[in-house]
C-alpha cells in the first residue's frame, strides 16, 4: 500500500499518551478504554448509541485554523482507529478524587441529581461539551460570574439523548440549568446550598464556583505534531485505512473489486447501532 | 457530520441567500436537530444516513426532508462519476458497497424560482415528524416535508396552490416518496375545504405502509393530519404576509405555542421544564437523621470513579461467559452447534448443566426453585441451556450470537402461552396464602342501583431498564472456595444458590455487592442464576469468569412485569356509591416462580385505597410458557391502582358524573380503612389521605385549573387537555434486616447492613441513623460523627441472613438494624465515658475511642432487627393531580403539570426521598404511557433494544413537577417516625394515565359533533396501558380530520 501511511495510532486519554500497534480495527473507543486504561467511567448500557451512558468528549485539532473542535460521541460506536490524532476526555478527566472535582460534578451531587449513578458520567459530559461549547463563542456577552455563556433552553437539552432510569431527570435539569447565563435562581430546584428565600447573591456564592474562562483542557501539544496523514494499521486478518484523498479510496475500492478483500466504508459508524452486523469485513 | 451539516444549514450570515432560502436550510437544520441524538448526529454523517436509506431502507429523516427540496447527490464507482437527483438516488436498486456518495447539494429556494416573478408569490415549506420523543433519539412513525409555491388571489380572495414538492417517508415504506398525484392535483386550485379533503382523499391511497408495520392506519392517519396542519392555515384565515414569509403560520392557528414569537431567527424556544417546586419539612429530633444528607457517593458517580462490578479489574486468566437461551417455548434440546462456516473466535468452554457439580438451580427461594440451565425440556423462550465461555466478552457475546440450538419437538405436549390456556390446563403456581374477602359480595350487588358485569381490561409488561445489565464475576479460591462478586438485591440467595451449584459447604462461598447500577426488582431472583452461572464456569476451568450481558439479551432473558388479565363486575348507587367490587385476575407468572406468590398481596394493598363496600377477588398465579417475570417495583401496586381507577372512571361515565367526585364519595373513613385494613390502618391520626386529598386540590388549584382545561378545550379544536387528582394507599411490610457496626481505632466508623445500595440512598439514611445512633453517647464531636461513618459492601459472610432488598422498606430496617447495633455500642461506652468523665472535663470522641481500646471494650455490634408482627405491614398515603395536553393530529400526549403531596412520615432524607418520589413518578410514566412491550407469539421480547423500547427522556416527563413531602408527625410503631419512598410514588402515574383519558372523552365528544352521534357515541373510554401516541390517536379518531372536512363543507 501507499508509503506514506502510517503504521500506529496516536491519540490522547485525559491528558496522557497512547500508542497503538496493533489492533483489530472492530475494537471500539469503548472497549479499548475499559480494558486497556484505568477510565471506567465510560459505562456500556445499551451498545448502540441511543443512551448516553458511554459518551466521551472528543477533541480534533484543526492544523489549517489552528483551532480546536470538541464534542461529544458515543464510545461504543466509534471504532478507536478512527480516533488518530485525537484528545478524548472522559468523566475523570472532567474531574477527580486525586485532582479535585470540577463544578459540574459538584453540583450534580449537590443537586441530588444522581441516583445509582450509572448514567452520571455521561450526563457529565454532555453537559460539559455544552459548557466547552458555549464558552467558546466568542459572539456571545461575557456572562456574569460564575455562570458560562450556556442557555437555559440549551442547558436543558444538553442531556436530551442521555438516559437516566432513577432520578426522573428534573434534578439533573437544575444541575445543568445552574450554570446557564440566563438561569433565574429562583427556578433552580432543592438541593444541598441554600434554602428557599436566601438571596441570589448568597446562593450563587454557595454554588461551587465555575468560571467560564478556566481552562481545565488543553488540547495535547504533543498531538498538534501528528500530522493527518492516512492510517493503515490492523491486526493479522483485519486491517484499516484512512485514505486522504479520492484517489487513495479509488485505489482501495480496486482492490476490493479484483477480489480477495472486503471492504466497508466507515464513518462515524453510527449505522453499527442500528444494523448490529456481525460481519467481519476485511478491511 | 450531521451536526456541522446543522451548523451551516442554521448560519444565520450566509451570504448571497435570499430569504426563502435560508428559511428552507434553517428549516432543514432545525429538523435535523431531532435526528438521534447530540452524540451521534457528531460523528454520523448526512452522506452515511442516506447511503443507509438507499441501500437498507433506514427510515431516514434526512432522505424525506431533502427530497422535498430537490436534492441533487454526486455519486462515484471506480472511476466514474454521476450526478443524479435524489429521488432518482432512492429509487436505484441497492448501490454496492464500491459506490461513494461523493456531494448533496441542496438548491436555493426563491419564491420566483419557479413562478415568474409576482409580488404575491410566497414560498412555503415546513416539516413535519411524529415520533414518541419530541427531542428526538427516536424513529418517526412517519415524516414530512412540504414546500409549496402559493399565489394570494384577490378576487375570488384566497390562495392558489403552484408548484408543491409532497415528500413522505418512514412510515414503513422501502423509501421516501413524493405525492406526485396529490402535488399534480393541487397545482392551479384555488384552496378550500372541499379542495384539500379531495388531496387528502388522493393522499390517502398514496401512503399506504407496507405489511408488516407496525401500526399502518395511525402511520397513514398522520400523513392525513400533517397535510392538514400545513394547508389548513391558508384556508380559514388570513395570513400575515407582511414580512415576505410565512413562518410558522400554522402554529397560532393550530394552537400550537401560540405565545411564540413568529418571526424567524429570533424564536427564542420556550424552556423544556418550568420552574418545579419541592417542599419538604425538616426534623431536627433526630439529627443528623433528617437532614437532606447528600447521597453517599454522589460525586464519586459523576466523575465515575465509583466502582460497579464491571469496572473491577479483570483477574489474571480471567474469562468471558455468555448464555445461550432458549427460542423455543416447550421442546427438546438435542444439542448446540455453532453455525456452519462460522467459527467464533477464542471459545473455551461450553457450560451445559452436565458441567454443574453440584445441583442444577437457578435460583432457590421459599417460593421453589428454577434450573439454572435446561436439562431436558425448554420451558419457555429466553430459558438458559447453556454459558459460553471465552477470552473477552465480545468473543463469548458473538459465539452465544452464532450457536444454534438443534431442537426436537416430537411427541412434545404444545406450550401453554397464554394465560387462557394455563386456565384450561390449569397450571398455575401457588399463591403465597389466600387473602381475606371482604363483606358479602351478592348482599353489595343487591342493594347497588347500578352494574357493570364482566368487563376487561389486560396489562402487559415492563422492562426494568435499569442502566448497568446483569453482571458477576466469580474468581475461584483454595479449598474449593469460591468469591463472586455480583450485581444483586439479594446476594445471601445467591451465596446459598452458588453452594448447592457447587456442592459445597455454605462457608466455601462469599457473595460481595457493593452497589448497582439500578435494580426495580429485575436484579432480585433474576440476578441469581448470572452468578450462578458464573461460579459453575469459574468452578469447572479453574480460572475466574465474569460476565456483563448485553441489553438485548438481558431483555429477552430477565423478564419484566407481570402482564395480567382482569374481569371486574361492579356495583354502586345512584350517587357514586359503591357497594361491591368482584375481581378476577389471571397473571402470567412465566416459566419459574420467581417471587410471583408475593404479588396477591402487593395486589390488595393498593386496590383498598378505596372504600368498595364488599370487596371479593381471584387471583390466579399462572404458569405458563412464557418468560418468568418478577417484582418489579411496585409488584402488583401499579397494576391494581390502576384497576381501581378503571373501574371509577367506568362508574363516572355510567352515571355521566365528574370523575373526581366518585373518587372523593368513595375514599376510605378511618373506619371502613380499619375495616379493609386491619391493624395497619393505624391511629385514626396516621390515616392522612383525606387532608393530603383537599391540601392538593389547593396547592395545585384543582378546581381553577378544572375550569380552564373546559375553557381550553372550547377554544381548542385540534388540542385538549385533561386534568386528573388521583389517591393512592399503600400497604408494605418490614422485613427482618441485620446489621453491624464497628468502630476503629481512630474513631472512624465502619457498617454493614442487609440492604443493598441500587440508587435509592439506602447507605447515606444509614450513615444518618449511625452518627445519630452513636451519637448519642453524648462527647465532644459526637455531633459530626456523619463523615466519620463508612457503609461497606455486603458480605454473605460477614454479615448473614442478609435478605432481599425490596418491598420500599430495606432502609428503614437496615437503619433500625444499625439503631440497635449503635444502641448497644452506647451501653457499652457510656460507663467508661462517666469514668473518664470524672477524670477530665471535656472528652472528644477519638479520646473516648482510644480509651475504650485500651480498656478493650468490645466495639463492634452487629445485629438483627425483627419486625414486630402486629405493627410490621403499614400504609402509605399520597395523592397526585396530573394535567396533560393531547394532541390530536399526532396522538402525542404532553404532561403540563403533576402536583404530588406525599406523606413520609418524617422523613429519614427528605433528598433521598423527594429523589424516590420523582425518579419512582417518572418510571411509573413510563408503564402508563411510553413502553411498548411486544412480543412474538412465543413471548420472546421483540421491543429489546434502545430503538424500540422508549423510557422516559427529558422531553416527555411533566413540564412542571411539584413535589410536597408531607410531614405527618409522630408514628410510634416506626423507624424514628419515618415512612417508605421507593415504590408507592410510581404508582401515582396513574394520574397522567386518567387525564389522558379524560382529554380524549373531549376529543370524541367532538368527533360526535362533527360526525353524528352514530360513531364513537360511547363515552366510555377504555385507554390501553401504555397510552402511546397511535393508541391516542385511535381513540380520538384516526379519520379526524376527514370527519371534520367533511362537517365544515356540510355546514358551508
Amino acid at each position: 500500500m501507499d508509503t506514506t501511511t502510517k503504521q500506529r495510532l496516536v491519540f490522547a486519554v485525559n491528558g496522557q499518551r497512547f500508542e497503538v500497534y496493533s489492533i483489530d480495527p472492530s475494537t471500539t473507543l469503548l472497549e479499548f478504554l475499559r480494558s486497556q486504561t484505568p477510565f471506567k467511567s465510560v459505562k456500556l448500557s445499551c451498545g448502540e448509541g441511543g443512551c448516553g451512558a458511554c459518551i466521551v468528549l472528543l477533541s480534533k485539532y484543526d492544523h489549517v485554523h489552528n483551532k480546536v473542535e470538541d464534542f461529544t460521541v458515543s464510545s461504543c460506536l466509534t471504532f478507536l482507529c478512527s480516533i488518530n490524532g485525537c484528545s478524548i476526555i472522559t468523566a475523570e478527566g472532567i474531574g477527580n478524587t486525586k485532582d479535585g472535582f470540577h463544578p459540574i460534578q459538584q453540583r450534580f451531587s449537590g443537586f441530588h441529581a444522581s441516583q445509582c449513578g450509572f448514567c452520571t458520567p455521561g450526563m457529565c459530559v454532555s453537559l460539559y461539551a455544552s459548557l466547552v461549547n458555549a464558552d467558546k463563542m466568542n459572539n456571545r456577552a461575557e456572562p456574569s460570574p460564575g455562570f458560562s455563556k450556556l442557555t437555559v433552553s440549551e442547558a436543558e437539552k444538553s442531556i436530551a439523548g442521555n438516559l437516566c432510569q432513577c432520578t426522573g431527570y428534573r434534578p439533573i435539569v437544575d444541575a445543568c440549568k445552574s450554570f446557564a447565563t440566563d438561569v433565574d435562581m429562583e427556578d433552580l430546584g432543592f438541593n444541598s446550598y441554600w434554602r428557599k428565600g436566601e438571596s441570589n447573591e448568597v446562593k450563587l456564592s454557595r454554588l461551587p464556583p465555575y468560571n467560564c474562562n478556566y481552562v481545565t483542557r488543553v488540547f495535547p501539544e504533543f498531538l498538534k505534531k501528528e500530522t493527518a496523514v492516512g492510517l493503515n494499521l490492523g491486526s493479522e486478518r483485519y486491517h484499516w485505512y484512512s485514505p486522504v484523498s479520492l484517489k487513495e479510496l479509488q485505489g482501495l475500492l480496486q482492490m476490493e473489486a479484483n477480489g480477495g478483500t472486503s471492504m466497508k466504508i466507515i464513518v462515524g459508524n453510527t449505522g453499527m447501532g442500528y444494523y448490529k452486523e456481525l460481519v467481519h469485513y476485511d478491511k | 457530520m450531521i451536526s456541522k451539516a446543522i451548523e451551516a444549514l442554521k448560519e444565520e450570515n450566509q451570504g448571497g441567500f435570499s430569504k426563502e432560502a435560508k428559511l428552507v436550510f434553517k428549516k432543514i437544520g432545525d429538523h435535523m436537530d431531532k435526528i438521534a441524538s447530540k452524540f451521534i448526529r457528531n460523528s454520523g454523517s448526512v452522506g452515511g444516513n442516506l447511503m443507509m436509506a438507499q441501500r437498507k431502507h433506514f427510515p431516514s429523516d434526512i432522505a424525506t426532508i431533502l427530497l422535498s427540496v430537490d436534492t441533487i447527490l454526486e455519486i462515484m464507482t471506480g472511476e466514474r462519476r454521476l450526478k443524479l437527483t435524489l429521488e432518482e438516488f432512492l429509487g436505484r436498486p441497492p448501490l454496492d458497497s464500491k459506490t461513494v456518495l461523493l456531494s448533496i447539494k441542496i438548491p436555493c429556494w426563491e419564491s420566483s424560482r419557479v413562478v415568474s416573478s409576482d409580488a404575491c408569490n410566497k414560498l412555503l415549506f415546513e416539516t413535519y415528524r411524529a415520533a414518541p420523543r419530541p427531542l428526538g433519539n427516536a424513529l418517526p412513525y412517519l415524516n414530512v416535508a412540504f414546500l409549496a409555491q402559493v399565489s394570494l388571489c384577490k378576487n375570488p380572495t384566497g390562495f392558489m396552490l403552484k408548484n408543491c414538492r409532497f415528500a413522505f417517508g418512514a412510515y414503513g415504506t422501502k423509501r421516501s416518496i413524493r405525492v406526485k398525484e396529490v402535488e399534480e392535483f393541487l397545482y392551479g386550485k384555488l384552496l378550500s375545504f372541499g379542495v384539500l379533503y379531495d388531496a387528502i382523499k388522493l393522499l390517502e391511497t398514496l401512503v399506504i405502509p407496507e405489511d408488516g408495520t407496525s401500526s399502518p392506519a395511525y402511520r397513514s392517519s398522520l400523513a392525513v393530519g400533517f397535510l392538514f396542519e400545513f394547508l389548513s392555515p391558508l384556508i380559514d384565515s388570513p395570513i400575515d404576509f407582511s414580512d415576505g414569509l410565512v413562518n410558522r403560520y400554522n402554529r397560532t392557528l393550530l394552537s400550537k405555542n401560540s405565545n411564540q414569537q413568529h418571526d424567524l431567527g429570533q424564536i427564542e424556544f420556550p424552556t423544556l421544564l418550568s420552574s418545579s417546586r419541592q417542599v419538604i419539612q425538616l426534623n431536627k429530633e433526630y439529627h443528623p437523621v433528617g437532614e437532606p444528607t447528600i447521597k453517599t457517593g454522589a460525586i464519586l458517580q459523576a466523575s465515575g470513579e465509583a466502582v460497579y462490578i464491571d469496572d473491577i479489574p479483570s483477574p489474571k486468566d480471567c474469562l468471558y461467559g455468555a448464555f445461550i437461551y432458549s427460542l423455543e417455548p416447550r421442546a427438546r434440546v438435542k444439542g448446540i452447534k455453532f453455525n456452519p462456516g462460522s467459527s467464533p473466535k477464542g471459545v473455551i468452554a461450553l457450560i451445559t448443566s452436565k458441567d454443574i457439580p453440584g445441583l442444577n438451580l437457578g435460583s432457590k427461594t421459599v417460593f421453589g426453585t428454577e434450573l439454572l440451565y435446561a436439562d431436558d425440556l425448554t420451558e419457555g423462550v429466553g430459558q438458559r441451556i447453556a454459558f459460553v465461555v471465552a477470552d473477552t466478552q465480545k468473543n463469548a457475546n458473538i459465539a452465544a450470537d452464532l450457536a444454534v440450538v438443534d431442537y426436537d419437538k416430537e411427541n412434545i405436549e404444545p406450550p401453554i402461552l397464554s394465560v387462557e390456556e394455563a386456565v384450561e390446563r390449569s397450571s398455575f403456581y401457588a399463591p403465597l396464602f389466600y387473602p381475606e374477602q371482604f363483606g358479602d359480595f351478592s348482599k353489595g350487588m343487591a342493594e347497588a342501583d347500578h352494574r357493570i358485569l364482566n368487563s376487561q381490561i389486560k396489562l402487559g409488561s415492563q422492562y426494568y431498564f435499569y442502566m448497568e445489565t446483569q453482571t458477576a464475576l466469580a474468581v475461584p479460591d483454595e479449598d474449593n472456595c469460591m468469591e463472586v462478586y455480583s450485581s444483586i438485591q439479594c446476594p445471601e440467595f445467591a451465596h446459598d444458590t452458588i453452594a448447592r451449584c457447587l456442592g459445597v459447604p455454605a462457608h466455601n462461598v462469599r457473595v460481595k455487592t457493593r452497589r448497582l447500577g439500578g435494580g426495580f426488582g429485575g436484579k432480585a431472583v433474576k440476578s441469581i442464576a448470572v452468578a450462578s452461572a458464573c461460579a459453575v464456569a469459574a468452578y469447572k476451568l479453574n480460572r475466574p469468569v465474569r460476565i456483563y450481558m448485553d441489553r438485548k439479551t438481558d431483555m429477552i432473558m430477565s423478564g419484566g412485569r407481570h402482564p395480567m388479565k382482569i374481569t371486574y363486575n361492579v356495583g354502586f348507587k345512584s350517587t357514586g356509591k359503591i357497594t361491591a367490587l368482584k375481581l378476577d385476575i389471571l397473571i402470567d407468572s412465566g416459566m419459574f416462580v420467581d417471587v410471583s406468590p408475593i404479588l396477591s398481596d402487593h395486589m390488595l394493598g393498593s386496590l383498598k385505597k378505596y372504600d368498595w363496600g364488599a370487596l371479593s377477588f381471584d387471583i390466579k398465579l399462572c404458569k405458563t410458557n412464557l418468560p418468568s417475570r418478577a417484582a418489579m417495583r411496585a409488584p402488583g401496586d401499579v397494576q391494581t391502582s390502576y384497576i381501581a381507577e378503571v373501574v371509577i372512571e367506568h362508574i363516572a361515565s355510567t352515571l355521566s358524573m365528574d370523575v373526581d367526585s366518585i373518587r372523593n364519595i368513595n375514599l376510605h373513613t378511618h373506619n371502613s380503612l380499619n375495616l379493609f385494613f386491619a391493624s395497619a390502618a393505624g391511629e385514626p391520626l396516621e390515616y392522612t389521605l383525606p387532608s393530603i386529598w383537599d391540601k392538593l386540590a389547593s396547592t395545585s388549584s384543582f378546581y381553577h385549573r378544572t375550569e380552564m382545561v373546559k375553557e381550553f378545550n372550547r377554544c381548542h379544536k385540534w388540542k385538549k387537555r385533561g386534568i386528573s387528582r388521583v389517591p393512592i394507599v399503600h400497604e408494605v411490610k418490614m422485613r427482618s434486616t441485620p446489621g453491624k457496626v464497628s468502630i476503629l481505632r481512630d474513631g472512624s466508623i465502619v457498617v454493614e447492613v442487609g440492604g443493598i445500595e441500587m440508587g435509592q440512598g439506602l447507605w447515606t439514611k444509614v450513615k444518618q441513623m449511625t452518627a445519630y445512633g452513636l451519637g448519642l453517647v453524648k462527647c465532644g464531636g459526637t455531633q459530626d460523627l456523619l463523615e466519620k461513618v463508612r457503609v461497606i459492601e455486603a458480605d454473605t459472610l460477614s454479615v448473614i441472613q442478609g435478605g432481599m432488598t425490596a418491598g420500599s422498606t430495606t432502609s428503614e430496617s437496615s437503619c433500625e438494624a444499625v439503631r440497635l447495633c449503635c444502641k448497644v455500642l452506647v451501653e457499652r461506652l457510656v460507663p467508661l465515658k462517666q469514668r473518664l468523665m470524672e477524670q477530665i472535663r471535656s472528652l472528644e470522641w477519638e479520646t473516648l475511642i482510644l480509651e475504650a481500646y485500651r480498656n478493650s471494650v468490645n466495639l463492634s455490634a452487629s445485629s438483627l432487627y425483627v419486625p414486630n408482627f402486629s405493627t410490621m405491614h403499614y400504609l402509605n398515603y399520597a395523592a397526585a393531580v396530573s394535567e396533560v395536553e393531547v394532541n390530536l393530529i399526532t396522538g402525542e400526549t404532553t404532561i403540563l403539570q403533576t402536583d404530588i403531596i406525599y406523606d413520609c412520615g418524617e422523613s429519614l432524607n427528605p433528598a433521598v426521598d423527594l429523589g424516590q418520589i420523582e425518579g419512582a413518578y417518572v418510571q411509573g410514566i413510563g408503564f402508563f404511557m411510553l413502553e411498548e412491550y411486544n412480543t412474538n407469539s412465543d413471548g420472546l421480547v421483540i421491543t429489546n433494544n434502545t430503538w424500540t423500547y422508549k423510557i422516559p427522556t427529558v422531553d416527555t416527563i411533566p413540564k412542571q413537577f411539584n413535589v410536597e413531602i408531607f410531614n405527618s408527625g409522630n408514628h410510634k410503631n416506626r423507624v424514628l417516625s419515618s415512612k417508605a419512598s421507593g415504590e408507592p410514588p410510581l404508582t401515582l402515574a396513574v394520574s397522567v394515565h386518567c387525564a389522558t383519558r379524560a382529554a380524549i372523552r373531549e376529543a370524541r365528544r367532538q368527533l360526535v359533533s362533527w360526525s353524528g352521534p352514530n360513531e364513537a357515541s360511547s363515552t366510555l373510554v377504555q385507554l390501553e396501558v401504555p397510552a402511546t401516541m397511535h393508541v391516542v390517536k385511535e381513540l380520538c379518531g384516526l379519520d379526524s380530520v376527514q370527519k371534520f372536512l367533511q362537517w365544515t363543507t356540510a355546514k358551508n
